[in-house]
């Protein structure tokens, strides 16, 4: 394969763009980087059980459910008109080293809706001064969602241009959250937006009401979400770029309620299973 | 807890460290860009929690100061080699932090991985 001045691998009409992706007409594909299946067996009383990747991952991968045999009833937690159970199926506490895979039967009290902003206004950046490191947080008030689950509203517009050629621009995004321990953030999501061609011109896109859940334990009043600058680059012929990322009112959305819940691997010969795969 | 933001006074803490690049302390895995305030000493921890720690990131030994990512940190809390109870005592840290440390303590598990 030939490289073109911009550094990209080019081949027919498919370029692979360091640090951008695959190019093929006017869609860039994300590079697949690793994966690895992960499968979790019972017995285990509460359901939740501590996975380590076999390998620490740049970022916190996507991880999907795949399969698995599990109870998804329980006479236990009541079998009336009204009761309706909820199988959690959830990742839990993600990083990039591992999670903790929730496999439990819920019988959810009355949820409540709550929510809580993001305090600042629009995150903005552009090649020369690209604001990597910046932060919006929202506090949570009460916190203690019932499902653990958190879920961040922002919407994000990213740009490149260049006059004479190939332009992209790269914009990552990371969702952390503290749990109010000492001081350490954890990294809990991210999301990688791309833009560019390689011909001349201007290239943008917005990504409306980006909703990005993260299903973190432990986290009650006080503690903290948080939108964070990861990286952002351009690349190309003379590029470039700028980004626009507006924290959304709710910022943060969750719900809370008095749960009753059990495990859905309780007996031995019960497993859940799950991929964890990670593209840039 | 003492972060690498903290302890070089960074602003923003949460800037990015580009680990490839050479910036932040001895690196503790192979990421490569990690928030500044997500990078913990771990020197003060005790010398017995130290040496579990060494035996799990063997990797590790000779590295000083030894920071650790959230990534990496996580990972020595969800296999109980330290327990966050005993983080937050060694870290001197308030008994607020120490109680609530200890509520999030959990258990160990019964896993198998295979990479595909």
């Amino acid at each position: 394969m030939a490289a073109d001045p911009s550094g990209a691998v080019t081949d027919a009409d498919v370029k692979l763009v360091p640090t951008v992706g695959v190019l093929e007409g006017g869609t860039i594909q994300q590079i697949y980087r690793h994966r690895e299946e992960i499968t979790v067996q019972g017995p285990d009383t509460d359901g939740d059980v501590p996975v380590t990747f076999a390998q620490t991952y740049q970022n916190v991968p996507m991880i999907v459910f795949k399969g698995g045999q599990y109870v998804s009833f329980s006479g236990s937690l009541g079998n009336g008109a009204g009761i309706k159970q909820r199988l959690r199926l959830q990742v839990l506490d993600p990083t990039a080293s591992g999670f903790k895979s929730r496999t439990q039967i819920a019988n959810p009290g009355a949820m409540t809706p709550q929510s809580d902003d993001f305090v600042g206004g629009a995150l903005n950046g552009n090649d020369g001064a690209p604001g990597v490191g910046n932060t919006r947080e929202a506090d949570l008030n009460p916190g203690g969602a019932n499902d653990d689950t958190y879920t961040a509203h922002f919407t994000v517009f990213v740009e490149a241009h260049s006059a004479i050629g190939a332009h992209f621009a790269t914009l990552v995004i990371a969702i952390d959250t503290n749990d109010g321990l000492g001081g350490p953030w954890i990294e809990r999501a991210t999301r990688s937006y791309n833009v560019g061609n390689t011909s001349p011109g201007t290239h943008n896109q917005t990504w409306s009401g980006e909703a990005v859940g993260v299903t973190v334990s432990g986290l009650g009043l006080n503690d903290d979400v948080r939108i964070r600058i990861k990286s952002f680059s351009v690349s190309g012929q003379s590029p470039d770029g700028n980004y626009t990322v507006t924290p959304l009112s709710p910022g943060v959305t969750y719900t809370t309620a008095a749960d009753t819940v059990e495990s859905a691997i309780p007996s031995a010969g019960d497993s859940v299973t799950w991929v964890a795969q990670e593209v840039s | 807890m003492k972060t690498w933001a903290s302890d070089q006074g960074l602003e923003p803490q949460s800037q990015t460290i580009d680990r490839d690049a050479g910036e932040g302390p001895p690196r503790c895995c192979g990421r490569r860009l990690v928030a500044a305030d997500a990078l913990v000493c771990y020197d003060e921890l005790a010398p017995e929690r130290l040496v579990a720690v060494l035996e799990r990131l063997p990797h590790l030994k000779g590295v000083t100061p030894l920071y650790l990512c959230d990534a990496c940190g996580d990972l020595i809390i969800r296999e109980a080699v330290v327990t966050r109870e005993d983080r937050a005592l060694d870290f001197g840290l308030g008994q607020d932090v120490v109680d609530k440390a200890r509520d999030l303590d959990r258990k160990t598990a019964r896993v198998s991985t295979s990479p595909s």
